[in-house]
Parts: structure tokens; sequence; C-alpha cells
């Protein structure tokens, strides 16, 4: 059958969907395969287009995650939410193909125009958003670059000529202001967002 | 060594492993721990990683081309299926040999025994009932995992079957509400209202198209999920009542489409008016106004 709403993101899924659509994919399914990349290519392209910056070798980038969400759906973590765990899959996907020179650029900023479209599960990406902001503008300078680079901090802090310790430090404070915001009570794994992933653990 | 919590140190650490941000020499060194099995270091690790994660739900999507979709699907044709894949069974199916080349000897066998004399009969008798009954059990197992292989096809079929039902429905009921839409709006006496956030920066977030010649209206609108025990309600404002038209339910995406009659008391109505109010519902307003719109 015509799949006419291809990476569009027109039929938003919600995490138990996605989570049935990779179960499916991981028995071989490939209509669930297909449904999964018409729920979340363009939030997957988009992710390693920033990366990555090149059309070309994101195509390829994105056929590759596929590809590997095909072959090892089976792995999925049921301790992530489905988007947590695809986008962590692209990113090493797309950091693996990006080139060291071009991986200096410290002043982009990871684009999320309020006005841009959020079609997979929108509640998720607008507390990802959010979260972000919050986040004080120096130490989210440096996390989106280290994101974007997968620099170590030795090599991000010899780049801009700071010390290691502060790259450190600026990091881990972001990166604990970006969690706590995103998983408010994932540390005591009672409730919320980390009780759902418990209880699909069961499932 | 396990630690009892974790330290600031620690967290550091676990932060810049999810982020991929250490040396090759310190993230051996944390990955030497982890093995080791330290409950407070992978609690930081594991919320660390989602937090990464969650970076790259922010970034603003952007669309494939269409042949990449098309590229997709021819890939996957070609790699082996994941879950089908039944080891022993195409083993036994890529080393047919068992089959092919006992039967062979057998048969040299007892012509052997027949020229060396009786004697040796019984013994070529039993190996080939023996080699008789494991080619049977070959056979027996073979069909048993081609019916088991069928099934999970079958299987994996009307679960394809299913989804795709699941998603004809969605859309389905999608061009039947825009259906709906276009119609009420088209029509000479239907009457509009654009509803806009009463919140600090004021913004369209949805639309009452009220068909006043079947006396009902289709509201639709872009609102995030109400608190717990909370629903949004849709009201009509006259110059002296504000009157109830219902509940209005805000899907996952944060979507909300209601068909709604209108009520009678309504008539008159100049605005309308959505507010939070309680599961069950409210006669009058309660919270202040979420949204509201005058109807022209």
């Amino acid at each position: 059958m015509e799949q006419k709403n291809r990476a569009t993101g027109e039929f938003p899924l919600n995490d138990d969907e996605l989570i049935k659509l990779i179960r499916r994919v991981e028995k071989g399914n490939l209509s669930a395969l297909m449904m999964l990349y018409d729920a979340t290519g363009r939030l997957l392209f988009g992710l390693i287009l920033n990366i990555l910056g090149e059309r070309a070798s994101a195509e390829e980038a994105l056929l590759d995650v596929y590809t590997h969400v095909w072959k090892q759906a089976a792995a999925y973590d049921p301790e992530m939410l489905p988007l947590e765990w695809l986008s962590e899959l692209t990113r090493n996907t797309a950091l693996a193909k990006l080139p060291w020179s071009k991986r200096d650029n410290g002043k982009k900023e990871i684009p999320r125009s309020a006005a841009s479209e959020m079609t997979v599960v929108p509640e998720q990406q607008k507390t990802a958003r959010s979260s972000l902001e919050r986040i004080e503008s120096a130490q989210r300078e440096l996390l989106e670059w280290a994101y974007r680079s997968g620099l170590t901090c030795s090599e991000m802090a010899a780049q801009i000529g700071k010390p290691v310790g502060a790259v450190k430090n600026h990091l881990r404070l972001g990166l604990g202001t970006l969690g706590e915001s995103i998983h408010p009570v994932s540390g005591s794994e009672t409730g919320g967002k980390g009780g759902q992933i418990e209880a699909r653990k069961s499932d | 060594m396990r630690h009892e919590r974790a330290t600031e140190e620690l967290r550091e650490l676990a932060a810049l492993y999810a982020l991929g941000s250490l040396t090759l020499q310190e993230a051996r060194s944390l990955e030497a721990h982890r093995k080791e099995g330290c409950p407070a270091c992978e609690l930081e690790f594991k919320k660390f990683r989602r937090a990464v994660a969650g970076i790259g739900l922010a970034i603003d999507e952007a669309t494939p081309p269409e042949y990449i979709r098309d590229l997709l699907s021819a890939r996957i044709e070609r790699e082996p299926q994941p879950a089908l894949a039944i080891p022993a069974v195409q083993a036994d199916r890529e080393n047919p040999a068992p089959k092919a080349a006992r039967p062979a000897p057998v048969f040299s066998a007892l012509t052997q025994s027949q020229k060396e004399g009786p004697n040796m009969l019984p013994w070529v008798l039993a190996a080939t009932l023996a080699i008789l009954g494991l080619m049977a059990a070959y056979g027996w197992r073979s069909a048993s995992s081609t019916n088991e292989q069928l099934k999970a096809k079958l299987s994996a079929a009307q679960e394809d079957a299913n989804g795709l039902g699941t998603m004809l429905d969605m859309r389905r009921e999608k061009v039947e509400n825009l259906d709906r839409v276009l119609s009420a709006a088209g029509k000479p006496g239907s009457r509009i209202a654009r509803l806009v956030l009463q919140t600090a920066t004021p913004e369209y977030s949805g639309a009452v198209i009220w068909d006043t010649e079947l006396g009902e209206c289709i509201f639709l609108g872009n609102f995030p999920l109400p608190p717990e025990g909370k629903k949004y309600q849709l009201w009509f404002f006259t110059q002296g009542a504000k009157v109830p038209a219902g509940a209005l339910n805000v899907n996952p995406a944060g979507k909300t489409y209601a068909k709604l009659p209108v009520p009678r008391e309504a008539a008159n109505a100049g605005a309308a008016v959505v507010t939070l109010e309680p599961d069950n519902g409210s006669l009058i307003p309660t919270s202040p106004y979420y949204a509201v719109g005058r109807i022209d």
C-alpha cells in the first residue's frame, strides 16, 4: 500500500506506540520499520544534519541508523524512552561519520527555532527545548559543541584556550541542569517518566 | 570498589562519559569500574545518558528526501531478518549432507554383506533402520521448524495488517473531520471564533466553527495536556449567561478536535471561552479564562 505520510510526522505516535513498533521491527516486520521511519525520520534527519552539516552524508547516515534499528531492535534499552534510544543511536552514527576537520566550530548553536515543527512526541520535544534554554549560556554553548563534535574535554579546552577543569565543570553543571529539568524524578525512580520506564521493563 | 553514594567527582565522570567527552584512558577506567557493578555510578550514568539523548530531541527537524524511504526499503529487503533467523535450523538446512550422503554407504554396505555371508545382515539392517530413523527425525524436525517459521511470518503479517488498519482508521477519521470542518465553515450562516491564549504572550491556539443550521460546533485546538484531574471545557458567553458546551480532550500530540452540540441558551453568544475545570466538568467557570475568542 502506498504510504503518503513519508517521514512527515503527520501521525505523531506516543511512547507506547513507538515501543510496539520497535518490538515488531525486532520480529522482522518491515512495515513496522517503515512506520517508525515515517514517524521519526524528520527528527533524526534534523539531528544528523546538525552534526554533519552536509546533506549527502546525512542521508547515508540516516539509512545507517534505520538499518541498525532493523538489525539491533532487540538491543532497545527499556530504561530509555524510544526517542532517547533513537537519538543516542543517531548521534553515535553521525559522529562516526564526522571528519575531525569539522569538529572545531564551537560557536555554532543547535537550531531550535520556536516556530519549527515538533512532530514525533511534541511534549518530549518541547520539554527538551525548554530544558536546554534553562542552562546558563556559556555552559549551553560548550554542551552543544560537545554534543555535536564528540570532542574530549582536553581537545575542547585546547581549542578555546581554557583550563580542562573549567570545561569539565561547565559540561557537568550544564548536563546536570538539563537532566534535572528533563527528568526531574528520574534520580529517585519512584514515579514520573522514571516510573513509567520501570513499569515498561516488566511488560 | 563500590561507592556508597555518588560524589561530585563521580557525577562529573559519569556526565562526561555519557557525553563521550572523556579521553580513551579515562573512559576505559570508568568502564572497568562499571563492569565491577557499582549501583551509585550506574544510576548517575543512566541519568546523564538520558539527558544527553534529550539534547537531540531539541534540534529542529528536517525533511529527508522522498527517495531515502525507497532506498531504506530496498536496503532492508537485502538484510537478513533479525528475529526469524533460527540458527540451528539454518545450519541443518545449509548442511543437507546426512540426507543425501548417508544412504549411499548403507547400500554399499548391504552389497558388501551379501558377498561376505549372512552374519552381517542383522547389523546392516539395524544400521539401515537407524539411518532411516535419523532421516525421519530430520524430516520431522525440518517440517516442524518450517511450520514454526510460517507461523511466525503469519503472526508478523497479522500484526502488520493490524497496524496498517489502525493507520487507515486514523486517516479515515482525519478525512472525515476535515470534511466536517469544510462543510461547517462553508455554510452561509456559520459563525467562527478564533481563540487567543490568555497568557503573557497571546497567540492563536484554536477555533470554534459553529454550524447554526445543525446547532452544533466543531472545536479545533492546539493545547498542552491538562494537569492531572483537570479538563479543558468550552463555554459560550451571552449577554447574561455563561453556557457550558462540553469537555475537550487533548490527544498526546497536543491536538484537540471535538464536535459538540450548541445549547439553545447560547443562541446569541458573542464569545467562546476555554477554561480548565475539574475532570467531571463544571456548571460555572471556576478558573481564569485559558483562551478566548469573539464569535463573528
